[in-house]
């Protein structure tokens, strides 16, 4: 009897510390995803039940404090499993050799579910580094249907292209006094939605200061004398946009994810308001900054945060994150696939902006935001960055002629680009 | 006679108030549209002309606020974070001080100098290699890893042997004629003329803690444990950034400052005069 | 058995000295001694990967356009010192009065000093907007004839945010002045009204003087915090208009590009600047401590 309890009570104990040994944790961290935490939770327990051994510790850090609470974690060896970076930051940590290449992860056909455009955001020296999240609504803006009346304009036809865009904020200011529209105001979007080309193919020579770019740059100064844009969105960028067509002083306003902001903090401006796609761009093609899940170097669980991170960006659950939160998934399953959207996207300007960027035709031809980053490499790219803004800034201002700017901004960067 | 010098005081004490009003909206402006914003409905935030007063006043966001995050955990973490770190600063500066400034020895200058030196290297690594030293020490994510970093305040310790230079070298003479020991001297004649002093330096040192943000953040990991600054910092996000909801958070979580220092005030103002008659 | 004195001093002497020293050892000086070595070495914090490279990182610190454009910035915002303190000494004056309710008064000019970033930001950027407040005010006063571009414009940004870190730091710098003040007897004031002097000379000749050792201290603190401003650049401009700060930059390299050998070295350059600064500071107002022998 005896025996045959000991007997038991090993097999047990094997069985149990087996058992036990095989509960894997993976510390997941998002960026200020807090308000969503009943649907993260959803996620994490439908995995949880699928993959029974696999445990997810959730973490949500605050985006302006996500660099140096990660960095603190990869350089004490305390790294989370899976971490929620923009393409950005991606590059940065690349660049510092401190993510994990995860293609002995993922399949071929776990990739194929991503638009290719997206996924190859994160993809360095032919390595991919992230799994593509979701994206906020790219290549739509929302403008104020009132404030058209009011100048004489038909709320029914908002403008097309750019230039169209100025001839209207030329009336818009004239008939009501408020700015037409807010533009972007880094230099390298502008430059690329021209389709002018930054650097060369090496990456060695700054190619952008051509007559095309002068051109842009001298239309977007002579807006500005005149009125057109918000001053300050030079500084504020979408936190003034949103600030000023809260204030029913805007009229035309590229917003994504601030549509909702507009909705909560200025109902009765949201209640005039309709959407519309952004004025069309020469290049044709659409810039997207997509949130993406990377692993550390020195995570302890890869394989099973990769798991957990196709789980999350799968399209099901995408498209039900995308029921709450203002966004567009990666994946090629589009948002007109769930009846839910379709109702409401009369009546819902998120939902609307959300349909309308989520087109096939736009996620195909999207390209990602830091292709030029990949060529130079991410720290010039950092560089490379906050010297053409500032002259392109610089420019917009009046402090420079557009041309100054531009050779002025150019030299610079070949002068880092040669370092 | 009398009533016109009565006049005159009548009209300088109205002028005294006028600008010290003046300055309090100059001062506060900001604060009062915090709180303003906070008392609003649903309305337009970035309205122009500004709406100063609510028409209605709503309490709604601070009862969002209160029900949404937990405020009351976050006010014990916090008080715990800022206690323990006021304790430490307040004891260790005052400890520290003391010979820095009474006791004669060789290198008391230099030890001084080298304890201030660190006021002055901005190094952005310290941050994570403090980290790596608690991670060691498996001191992660408790409330003594938030503190233990700036325990020992330099600012505190400056602050402190000004204010025991200015003790009367025949109180302690007396002192020792006396019989008291050398930590006598100090228990029972320094330390207590320098009260005051360390009373300025607990609050200085509870604003300090109570909205300090970042090494928290790093240094805790259990969301139960995060205090005031690091709770409501949440609510500041890309997707749905409610002003009006903000706004009640950052008062909620300044006022129990303001209750301290107003109740406080005298201690310090008293504690500053002992530094400067050295 | 009793020990001597000598030997009892030397036993508080340690005592008292020890955890401090252990602490500002381990929490202090550890990370400034690892950093300043660092700084002479391409360091990858991350991986903890080491690459000696000598004065390498100085002498692009000597090279980068932004050093020299973040020193200027940094030097001009001393400008801010000398306005800030004799601000907060007058204010600090007037809230010396026996008005009652002075203390809710005293509370509220605080106020600043604790209002949190997020709402400095806001408000301040809604202030400065060139369709803001202020040029409303400006213009309907006819002080001004066109808005002027705070924020915007490279010669106007950095005092707008230096207008900013006085605004924040007056509630600060006038307790400390204040508390110099209950220190000075008020019947020198008497005697100096007897003698027939008014306000200003009485400020000049008996407040000014007599309040020459808090004056060293607000100097110190408040120069060391005009050298290293950092919040005020981040809050309002986030670096642009050519507002950046040698704190700016020191942080940019570290927690944006990831660069702690850089960071290091610009922070140890940084550091010689604000040593220098302080013994300066000593120099002229005195150390305190050496005489009553």
């Amino acid at each position: 009897m005896k025996k045959f309890v000991t007997v038991l009570f090993l097999i047990l104990t094997v069985f149990t510390i087996s058992f036990a040994a095989k509960t894997v944790t993976v510390e997941f961290w998002t960026l200020s995803l807090s308000t969503f935490s009943d649907y993260i939770n959803e996620v994490i327990n439908s995995f949880e039940a699928a993959n029974p051994g696999i445990k997810i510790d959730w973490v949500d850090v605050p985006m302006g404090s996500i660099q140096q609470k990660l960095v603190a974690a990869i350089a004490s060896g305390k790294a989370p499993d899976l971490v929620n970076l923009n393409a950005q930051y991606v590059l940065d940590y690349v660049a510092k050799n401190a993510l994990q290449p995860l293609d002995e992860y993922v399949t071929e056909v776990d990739k194929f579910l991503y638009w290719e455009g997206l996924w190859n955001g994160t993809v360095i020296d032919n390595k991919a580094y992230a799994i593509t999240w979701y994206v906020g609504p790219s290549g739509v803006m929302i403008y104020n249907k009132q404030l058209f009346e009011k100048a004489g304009l038909d709320p029914n036809k908002p403008p097309e292209t750019w230039e169209e865009a100025i001839e209207y904020s030329k009336i818009i200011k004239e008939k009501t006094g408020a700015y037409g529209i807010q533009p972007n105001p880094g230099g390298i979007n502008n430059l690329s939605d021209e389709g002018i080309q930054l650097v060369s193919p090496d990456g060695k020579k700054a190619t952008f200061n051509t007559p095309e770019a002068v051109k842009k740059l001298e239309s977007m100064q002579q807006a500005f004398k005149e009125g057109l844009f918000p001053p300050d969105f030079i500084i504020g960028d979408w936190q003034t946009g949103t600030q000023k067509y809260s204030a029913g002083e805007l009229a035309m306003f590229p917003a994504s994810t601030m549509i909702k902001h507009i909705q909560i903090n200025s109902p009765s401006i949201y209640a005039v308001s309709d959407i519309a796609p952004s004025p069309r761009k020469k290049s044709g093609v659409t810039r997207l900054d997509p949130m993406n899940l990377a692993v550390p170097y020195n995570a302890k669980n890869k394989e099973e945060a990769v798991k957990f991170g196709l789980w999350l960006t799968s399209p099901y659950w995408q498209i039900e994150f995308s029921k709450l939160a203002t966004i567009v998934p990666s994946t090629k399953v589009t948002l007109e696939t769930d009846l839910w959207f379709v109702e409401r996207a009369e009546e819902d300007l998120n939902i609307k902006a959300q349909m309308m960027s989520n087109s096939s035709k736009l996620m195909m031809y999207a390209e990602d935001s830091t292709a030029i980053g990949k060529i130079i490499g991410a720290s010039k790219y950092s560089e490379f960055k906050r010297i053409l803004d500032e002259y392109w800034q610089a420019g917009i201002k009046g402090e420079y002629t557009a041309q100054e700017a531009l050779s002025l901004a150019e030299k610079e960067c070949n002068k880092l680009l040669a370092e | 006679m009398k009533s016109s010098l009565r006049k005159k005081r009548i009209i300088s004490l109205t002028i005294k108030y006028i600008i010290l009003i003046l300055l309090v909206f100059f001062f506060l402006f900001p604060f009062l549209w915090a709180l303003s914003t906070s008392l609003k409905t649903a309305t337009d935030v970035f309205k122009w002309p500004p709406e100063w007063i609510p028409k209605p006043i709503s309490f709604e966001s601070y009862k969002y606020v209160l029900s949404e995050l937990p405020i009351f955990k976050y006010f014990i973490n916090s008080m715990i974070i800022t206690i323990l770190g006021v304790l430490f600063n307040v004891v260790l500066s005052s400890m520290a001080a003391y010979p820095l400034a009474r006791l004669e020895f060789k290198g008391r200058n230099l030890i001084f100098f080298l304890i201030i030196l660190p006021m002055m290297v901005p190094m952005q690594s310290t941050l994570i290699v403090n980290f790596i030293t608690i991670l060691h020490l498996n001191l992660f994510n408790s409330y003594i890893s938030v503190v233990l970093p700036t325990a020992v305040s330099s600012f505190g310790i400056f602050l402190m042997r000004q204010n025991y230079l200015s003790i009367p070298r025949e109180l302690e003479d007396s002192a020792k004629i006396d019989g008291c020991n050398e930590f006598q001297i100090w228990s029972k004649i320094a330390f207590p003329l320098v009260k005051p002093a360390a009373g300025a330096l607990a609050i200085f040192s509870f604003v300090a803690y109570w909205n300090s943000f970042l090494w928290p953040l790093i240094v805790l990991k259990d969301p139960n444990k995060y205090p005031i600054q690091v709770g409501i910092a949440y609510l500041n996000n890309m997707f749905a950034q409610n002003y009006r909801h903000i706004c009640a958070s950052l008062i909620i979580a300044v006022i129990p400052i303001l209750i301290f220092f107003f109740f406080t005030q005298r201690y310090f103002i008293e504690g500053y005069q002992g530094a400067l008659k050295g | 058995m009793k020990l001597t004195r000598k030997k009892q001093q030397l036993v508080v002497i340690i005592a008292f000295l020890l955890v401090p020293i252990i602490l500002l050892g381990v929490f202090s000086y550890y990370p400034i001694i690892k950093g300043t070595i660092l700084s002479f070495a391409d360091y990858n914090m991350l991986t903890s990967e080491i690459n000696w490279v000598g004065l390498k990182n100085y002498r692009w610190l000597f090279n980068y356009k932004y050093f020299y454009v973040s020193l200027l910035n940094t030097l001009k915002y001393l400008i801010v010192v000398p306005f800030i303190q004799f601000a907060s000494m007058g204010l600090a004056v007037l809230v010396n009065q026996q008005v009652p309710g002075i203390k809710i008064f005293r509370t509220l000019f605080y106020v600043p000093v604790i209002t949190g970033s997020v709402i400095v930001s806001i408000a301040w950027r809604w202030i400065f907007d060139v369709d803001g407040i202020l040029n409303y005010f400006l213009m309907s006063l006819h002080l001004i004839k066109e808005p002027i571009m705070w924020l915007l414009d490279k010669n106007m940004a950095l005092f707008s945010c230096m207008f900013v870190t006085f605004w924040r730091g007056l509630g600060y710098y006038m307790i400390i002045y204040l508390a110099g003040l209950q220190n000075i007897p008020s019947e020198l004031y008497e005697a100096a009204s007897l003698d027939g002097a008014n306000s200003f000379k009485k400020f000049t000749k008996i407040t000014v003087p007599l309040l020459k050792p808090t004056m060293l201290l607000c100097f110190i603190l408040s120069s060391m915090s005009a050298l290293q401003v950092f919040e005020e650049i981040l809050l309002l401009t986030e670096g642009k208009s050519q507002t950046t700060t040698l704190m700016f930059e020191l942080y940019d390299l570290a927690f944006n590009k990831l660069e702690f050998g850089k960071s290091a070295a610009l922070a140890i350059v940084l550091s010689i600047f604000l040593i220098c600064l302080t013994f300066l500071n000593f120099k002229i107002f005195g150390l305190g401590g050496e005489k009553e022998k």
